[in-house]
């Protein structure tokens, strides 16, 4: 080292300057290449994409009303079923034989009629959404009340049973009806829900599904129907989830649902404990036109179906005479 | 060692003579600290911080290809790319056979890609084709490196700063705002659309744990988009089991495009396609399954190649599935904190001389999918992260790097 200095300092200045100017250059020429082949040795490109905002289920009201007008209301124990004309309607016995009303008549002393009461209440909820091929349907509710809870899918019409279809005539503003948009013929009225629509009632949820569409002021009535057997769905957490609710089989205390709304509280009522019930709803694919199991996607990957929850509050408590309230809530999930 | 000076008073000339020299070894001096601080910052204005480095060649050689695009629907959110990376170029025009293409070039290093069709605001299920072309410098043979990877981009309330970089007090009829308690104060912000990877608490309005979460939104949307070489079997009038979208997964992102004997000046479509599935069922089931809702992003494996997993080259459905298992953190939310059953959580007691990780119990979930309790948990975890992209994700931007492979 104290050579190579020495003999750097006894160069003349000429050479030294050469000999620096040398040394730097190649310095910068050792920086520079690797520098700029870096930089040139590659090409990018880009594009950019918006990401769609995952709203793709929704649950509504009937038609997809907003959520406001499903009104779990006038469940009164006390409601008579009356009949077209407005009359109570009565079963007649004879001991615990049932008879008609004709018998009765005849000898109203020895027999007794009972004034049948409203035992069942239908409302009817829509799940709709986008991009969704499956979903599971959870209904959870307390047992204040004891009620029964079934749901049963719908499906929508928009003319009453007895309609004549007809075609369109414009110059006598007569729309066209189809003969898939009346309540066919021999249903049974008590399986028929009717739904008054409302103006205006579609803020949340807006989107437009192809079979199905909604318009804002139409106030006609809906016609939904019953379908002929339940979902298929089961309570996750009552005592024996295959019996119906009662005061011997409510929600369990001890399992995973009670943890996660009470965690380790002992002290809840048992009539408080929520039932969770679930059933998975999978879309209809490759032409499968039976929409009663599934539902059906349109070409823009949208669909809606619709649910009737039907409560029955013929057992509940014996003897109740204070007012309960329960909570029920519906939800959706996207499954799959 | 000094030399014996004589004790002859120095000339006028002898003094010039000495100034001279040290005036000359004072702009040596200069000069070599102004070289260095010169070739440094050339050396650091030219690093490129996107850049992955694999290795730096001393090799002088230039690029012996450019890349190109086409599409008659032009530019994607031009706007917003143009202005968040001046970079992002529209490219050099060339028409070939009455197709206009907008190339790279020694000025023009990166471009952004154009469309004919497709949707542009994307979601579960949404895939694509990038427009992505290589055009030779000469009559070679190409062999290029091909990396892909995905940005995302989100909205934050930045903090409006002055010039000494601290935080402004936003002003309200010429009196400062004030939160409710009356002391903390309320910052001007403005909304900024930014790479999540590089927002920080001190930048914006969100604290720190929120942030986090954004950024992990990011990776599940990096890896909820997977890449592939080839598109598959679609028939419309076949079942959803009988179709499969794609060939050629890119578990890596990463691929080497080759081109034997290429032609000067001749556009070759580099195939890049990309598939945000919908469901987990149609990533991770091998074969038809009624839990599957949608097509198989692969082909699905037949009996025989079930049975003789690993498969040697591993089938298109076996390299999906390493990549759902390689990459359970950007893919499934939450699947270290499912809920595993009694069984799954003794095979991780340490107790047991043959004990596994919590990720070995989830990979052979993952391998075992068609079971419908593995198949319900883990195809949960993938909807979750869905939701979550799609609730703190505003944007992404696929960005493609071509280099020379080595």
């Amino acid at each position: 080292m104290k050579n190579i200095i020495k003999r750097f300092i006894a160069l003349p200045l000429k050479q030294k300057i050469m000999f620096v100017t040398a040394g730097l250059l190649t310095v910068s020429l050792c920086i520079s290449i690797p520098v700029y082949a870096w930089f040139t040795r590659q090409r990018k490109a880009a594009e950019m994409f918006k990401v769609e905002y995952p709203n793709s289920l929704y649950i509504n009201a009937a038609h997809r009303e907003d959520r406001i007008y499903f009104n779990l209301d006038g469940i009164d124990v006390n409601n008579y079923i009356l009949d077209r004309d407005g009359n109570i309607v009565y079963k007649y016995y004879r001991g615990n034989e049932e008879i008609t009303e004709e018998a009765y008549n005849e000898n109203p002393t020895v027999c007794t009629k009972v004034a049948q009461k409203t035992t069942k209440y239908r409302y009817v909820f829509a799940v709709s959404g986008d991009n969704t091929m499956q979903f599971t349907l959870q209904m959870a509710h307390t047992n204040n009340n004891l009620f029964s809870y079934t749901v049963y899918a719908a499906t929508q019409y928009d003319y009453p049973m007895g309609t004549e279809p007809q075609d369109a005539d414009a110059a006598n503003n007569k729309p066209e009806i189809k003969a898939n948009q009346i309540v066919p013929s021999g249903t049974d009225s008590n399986r028929i829900v009717e739904w008054v629509q409302n103006a205006d009632s579609h803020t949340e949820n807006t989107i437009q599904v192809e079979y199905d569409e909604f318009t804002n002021s139409d106030t006609t009535p809906k016609y939904y129907v019953m379908a002929a057997a339940s979902v298929i769905g089961e309570y996750k957490n009552n005592v024996n989830n295959n019996a119906a609710i009662g005061n011997d089989n409510l929600a369990t205390d001890n399992d995973k649902y009670y943890k996660a709304n009470f965690g380790t509280n002992a002290n809840v009522e048992e009539h408080a404990v929520p039932s969770y019930w679930q059933a998975n709803i999978t879309a209809n694919v490759n032409g499968d036109v039976n929409y009663e199991k599934g539902f059906r996607i349109d070409s823009n990957k949208r669909f809606v179906k619709y649910f009737i929850v039907e409560v029955d509050c013929s057992h509940n408590q014996e003897g109740q005479t204070s007012k309960e309230t329960d909570l029920i809530y519906f939800s959706v999930e996207r499954k799959g | 060692m000094g030399k014996k000076q004589n004790d002859t008073p120095l000339t006028e000339v002898d003094a010039k003579r000495i100034r001279r020299n040290a005036y000359i070894k004072m702009a040596a001096m200069v000069g070599i600290v102004v070289a260095a601080i010169a070739f440094g910052s050339i050396a650091w204005f030219t690093m490129n911080r996107e850049v992955e480095g694999s290795g730096v060649q001393m090799t002088a050689s230039d690029l012996p290809f450019e890349i190109a695009t086409k599409g008659t629907n032009g530019i994607r959110y031009q706007s917003l790319l143009q202005s968040l990376n001046t970079s992002n170029k529209t490219g050099e025009t060339t028409v070939i056979s009455g197709t206009t293409y907008y190339q790279t070039s020694g000025d023009t290093d990166k471009i952004m890609l154009r469309y004919d069709t497709g949707n542009s605001e994307i979601g579960p299920s949404g895939r694509g084709q990038l427009s992505l072309y290589l055009i030779p410098k000469d009559n070679i043979d190409i062999n290029a490196k091909v990396t892909l990877d995905v940005q995302s981009y989100a909205f934050f309330d930045v903090y409006m700063k002055d010039a000494d970089g601290n935080k402004v007090q936003k002003v309200e009829n010429d009196q400062p705002v004030f939160e409710e308690d009356g002391i903390t104060p309320v910052y001007q912000t403005t909304e900024k659309l930014l790479n999540v990877n590089e927002v920080t608490a001190d930048m914006c309005t969100l604290e720190a744990d929120d942030i986090a979460r954004i950024q992990q939104s990011g990776r599940y949307l990096k890896g909820h988009i997977m890449f592939f070489g080839g598109s598959g079997y679609e028939d419309n009038t076949k079942k959803d089991s009988e179709q499969w979208y794609f060939t050629t997964p890119y578990p890596s992102r990463s691929f080497v495009f080759e081109q034997k004997n290429a032609e000067k000046g001749k556009m070759y479509p580099i195939p890049v396609y990309w598939m945000w599935p919908n469901t987990f069922g149609q990533i991770a089931l091998k074969q038809d399954d009624p839990q599957r809702s949608g097509i198989s992003v692969v082909k699905d494996l037949t009996d025989s190649e079930v049975a003789t997993m690993p498969n040697d080259p591993l089938t298109d459905k076996e390299l999906v599935i390493s990549y759902l298992m390689d990459n359970k953190d950007a893919v499934l939310k939450g699947w270290n904190s499912m809920e595993f059953t009694p069984d799954e959580i003794l095979q991780t007691r340490e107790s047991d001389p043959n004990h596994i990780t919590l990720s070995e119990v989830v990979d052979n979930m993952i391998n075992n999918a068609d079971n419908v309790s593995n198949f319900s948990r883990l195809s949960d975890c993938y909807n979750a992260a869905d939701f979550a992209i799609g609730k703190d994700i505003a944007y992404f931007i696929i960005e493609v790097t071509v280099e020379n492979a080595e």
